[in-house]
C-alpha cells in the first residue's frame, strides 16, 4: 500500500507541477525530475528511497550537498538549456550507461545504479 | 528373481558374479544393465518392498554442522531408495563443472562432461524425462505462450530442467527386476561389513544382516556400492578388519568432502510491466527454466556454479526454509509435510492472476554448488550402534565463505542484467546485501542430495575412487552413487548419478570381457 500510495503522489505531484507552477523557479521542476529515479521508484515507497539515498550519503559524505549532487547528475548537459524533459531523458541514460558500464551498487539491498543512488541522495535531502 | 533374505537359512553363502549394494536409482539401474547377460547378478537391499520403521532406522545418526535434515529421514531404506520420495527435478552438469577451477578449492574431476554425456540420453530415458532436448531454444520454439527474460545470454543463460513424474524406481522397475532370471534381488539384506583380502587389494565378501537375526555372506567377484554418500561411506570406515582405517581410507578421504546443493531464498525481482513467466515457473509441460551464470562471469567472478528460480513473491514470502519444516525422524511424516506445503498455493485463476503485484513480483530462490570442504564429512559415532550393531553415521554438514559469495554475485548480476533490460530491479534479501556476513545463515536448506563422500580423483592423496569409479588399490570395489562427485555441480544429480551408473556399468562390461579374453 505504501509503494501503491507513493506512486499516486509521485503521479499526481508530476501532473500538478508543470500546470500549477508553469513558468515558475524552472530549477524546483528539474529538482522533481532529478530526484525521481523513476524506475526504482515504482517498486519503493519515498521512506525507501530517502533510506536508499541516505545510505549512499554515509559511503559519500563528500556529495551531502544538493546544488553538488544536482550539478554531479546533470553534468554533460548545459545549464542554459536544461528543462524538465531533457533532464529527464539525460538521466535515463546515464542510468542505462551505468548498467552498461557495470556502475552498479547495492544499497539497502536493492541493486542500482550509481546515478539512481545520487538521485535518492538527492531526494532524501529535498524531499519534505 | 526376489529372495527375501529373513526367510533363508542363517549363514546362507550367496554367491554370484557382480554383487551390487543398494537397490535405489543407482542400483536398479546397474542391475538392468546386466539383464539377459550369462552373468549372475546379486542385487542387495536393506529394506523390503514396502516402507519398514525397522529397517529405517538402520540410517539414523545425528546431524553435528550445519542445520541439516535428520539422517533417518533424508533417505529412504527399501526397494526404489530415494527415488520413493523425490520431486524429480533433473538437470545436466556444465562443463565448467568438471574442470579444475583455481579459485574453487579441491575442484577438477579427472573426466570431462564429455565422458558422462554419452549417457546422458538412456538417464533421460530410464527417468521418463520426455523429449531429450536441453537448449532454451527448442522450448520457446515449440511453444509461443513461453517467454524468455531479455536478458544478454553471454551472462545470463537460460538453463532447463526437466520433471520426471517423478519416476518411483521402485514401483517402475521392480517387476522387471524381479523377472529378470539372473538378477537375484535380496531383500532385507542390510549390508553390514564388507570383507578384503589381508593385502587389502580385493574384495571378498560382503556380510548382511537383518532383523530376523539371520546373517548371511555375499561372495562374487565384483562389487559395485550403490548406496547414497552417507551410506557409502559408513561402509567402507565400519569395514576396517583389514584396514584399520577403513576400506580406501589410507588418506583419510572416506567421509569427508561431503556436499549438498545449499538452496535459498535470496532476493525479489521487481518487474515494471505484468510480464507472465510461464517459461520459469513450474510447469505443466514438465520443463522449465531457471537463470543460471555464463562459465565465463563464473571465472571472472572467482564464484561457483549456481541457478536462480522465480516463484511469484506472494508465494515466495509464504515459504519456509525446508531445513526448518523437514525435521521428522520418520520419512512419512515429512512427506505429509511436502504435500501440506507444496499445495500451498491453493488460489483458484482469478486469485492467481490478480494477487501478484500490478507489476509482477517474484521471489528469487537460490540453488548453489558448494565448494568441497574436507570439514564438511561423515563420520561414524564413537558411541550410537544401529539395531545390527553397526555404528551410526553421524553428518558434520560444512559450508564456505565461497558459498555465500556466490549467492550474492549471481542475485547481483541477475540485478544489474534486469536493470540493463530496463525491465525492472532487483532486491536481495538483508542478510545477502550485508557484506559483513560472510556465510550463508543457519537456515540454508539442502536439496537432500548427498554428495562427495567418495570423491573422485587420479590421485588416491586426493579421491578415493578412480575415473572409472574403482576404489583406489582394490581391484574388484566400484562405487556407483553422487558419492563419487568430486563437485557437485549448480544441478539436482539423479539424471548424472544414473548416467554415472550406466558408465561404470559399460566400463565394467570391457573390463570383464577384457579379462575372459586374457
Amino acid at each position: 500500500m505504501k509503494r501503491k500510495k507513493f506512486i499516486a503522489i509521485a503521479a499526481a505531484t508530476a501532473a500538478a507541477v508543470p500546470l500549477g507552477y508553469y513558468g515558475y523557479q524552472k530549477s524546483k521542476k528539474v529538482y522533481n525530475q532529478v530526484n525521481f529515479p523513476a524506475m526504482l521508484a515504482q517498486f519503493c515507497s519515498a521512506e525507501e528511497l530517502k533510506g536508499i539515498g541516505s545510505a549512499y550519503l554515509q559511503t559519500v559524505p563528500d556529495e551531502r550537498d544538493a546544488e553538488k549532487l544536482k550539478s554531479l547528475l546533470l553534468a554533460g548537459i548545459s545549464a542554459q538549456k536544461i528543462t524538465s524533459s531533457n533532464a529527464n531523458e539525460h538521466l535515463n541514460k546515464k542510468t542505462e550507461e551505468d548498467f552498461l558500464k557495470e556502475n552498479v551498487k547495492v544499497l539497502n539491498q536493492w541493486v542500482i545504479t550509481h546515478t539512481e543512488a545520487r538521485q535518492c541522495a538527492l531526494f532524501s535531502l529535498t524531499y519534505k | 528373481m526376489h529372495i527375501d533374505a529373513r526367510q533363508l537359512e542363517n549363514n546362507t553363502i550367496i554367491e554370484g558374479d557382480i554383487c551390487i549394494i543398494g537397490a535405489g536409482a543407482a542400483g536398479i539401474t546397474s542391475a538392468l544393465q546386466w539383464k539377459n547377460t550369462p552373468y549372475k547378478i546379486i542385487l542387495l537391499e536393506g529394506g523390503g518392498f514396502e516402507y519398514d520403521d525397522k529397517a529405517q532406522d538402520l540410517l539414523g545418526g545425528k546431524t553435528i554442522g550445519h542445520p541439516y535434515y535428520p539422517n533417518r529421514s533424508s533417505r529412504l531404506n527399501y526397494f526404489g531408495g530415494a527415488t520413493m520420495h523425490w520431486g524429480g527435478m533433473c538437470s545436466v552438469f556444465d562443463d565448467i563443472d568438471f574442470e579444475k577451477r583455481d579459485w574453487v578449492a579441491n575442484s577438477g574431476w579427472p573426466i570431462q562432461l564429455k565422458d558422462i554425456k554419452p549417457f546422458y540420453p538412456q538417464a533421460h530415458e530410464i527417468l521418463d524425462l520426455g523429449v531429450y532436448e536441453w537448449g532454451a531454444e527448442y522450448f520457446l520454439k515449440n511453444d509461443s505462450s513461453l517467454k524468455p527474460l531479455p536478458l544478454d545470454e553471454k551472462i545470463i543463460w537460460n538453463k532447463m530442467w526437466h520433471f520426471s513424474p517423478p519416476t518411483r524406481f521402485g514401483t517402475k522397475y521392480r517387476k522387471e527386476i524381479t523377472e529378470a532370471a539372473n538378477i537375484h534381488l535380496y531383500t532385507y539384506a542390510h549390508a553390514t561389513e564388507i570383507t578384503a583380502t589381508e593385502n587389502v587389494n580385493a574384495i571378498t565378501q560382503v556380510t548382511v544382516k537383518n532383523h530376523a537375526g539371520k546373517t548371511h555372506t555375499v561372495k562374487a567377484k565384483y562389487f559395485v556400492m550403490a548406496s547414497c554418500a552417507i551410506q557409502n561411506s559408513r561402509q567402507l570406515l565400519v569395514s576396517n578388519k583389514q584396514a584399520p582405517k577403513g576400506l580406501g581410507n589410507d588418506n583419510d578421504l572416506v567421509g569427508r568432502y561431503f556436499m549438498e546443493h545449499p538452496e535459498i531464498q535470496s532476493g525479489e525481482l521487481w518487474l515494471n510491466e505484468v510480464t507472465p513467466l510461464k517459461f520459469y515457473e513450474q510447469p505443466k509441460n514438465k520443463v522449465r527454466a531457471e537463470l543460471a551464470m555464463a562459465p565465463d562471469v563464473q571465472r571472472n567472478l572467482k564464484i561457483l556454479n549456481a541457478t536462480v528460480s522465480l516463484m511469484p513473491l506472494q508465494l515466495s514470502k509464504k515459504a519456509m526454509p525446508s531445513v526448518t519444516i523437514y525435521q521428522e525422524q520418520d520419512p512419512r511424516k515429512s512427506m505429509d509435510t511436502f504435500i501440506k506445503y507444496s499445495s500451498l498455493d491453493k488460489r483458484n485463476f482469478l486469485q492467481r492472476t490478480f494477487s501478484k503485484s500490478i507489476f509482477g513480483s517474484y521471489g528469487l530462490f537460490t540453488r548453489t554448488e558448494q565448494e568441497p570442504n574436507p570439514n564438511s564429512r561423515v563420520v561414524l559415532s564413537a558411541t550410537e550402534k544401529d539395531e545390527l550393531g553397526v555404528p551410526r553415521a553421524d553428518l558434520n554438514w560444512q559450508l564456505s565463505h565461497l558459498d555465500k559469495k556466490t549467492v550474492f554475485e549471481l542475485n547481483k548480476l541477475i540485478g544489474q542484467e534486469v536493470g540493463r533490460a530496463g525491465i525492472g530491479r532487483v532486491k536481495l534479501k538483508d542478510w545477502l546485501a550485508d557484506d559483513s556476513v560472510k556465510d550463508l545463515p543457519e537456515y540454508t536448506s539442502g536439496g537432500w542430495h548427498h554428495m562427495g563422500t567418495t570423491r573422485m580423483s587420479d590421485d588416491p592423496k586426493t579421491g578415493v575412487v578412480d575415473a572409472d569409479c574403482k576404489v583406489h588399490g582394490i581391484d574388484n570395489l566400484f562405487i556407483a552413487s553422487s558419492s563419487c562427485f568430486t563437485t557437485g555441480g549448480a544441478v539436482n544429480p539423479t539424471l548424472t548419478v544414473v548416467a554415472i551408473s550406466l558408465r561404470l556399468a559399460a566400463h565394467l562390461k570391457e573390463k570383464i570381457k577384457g579379462s575372459e579374453k586374457a
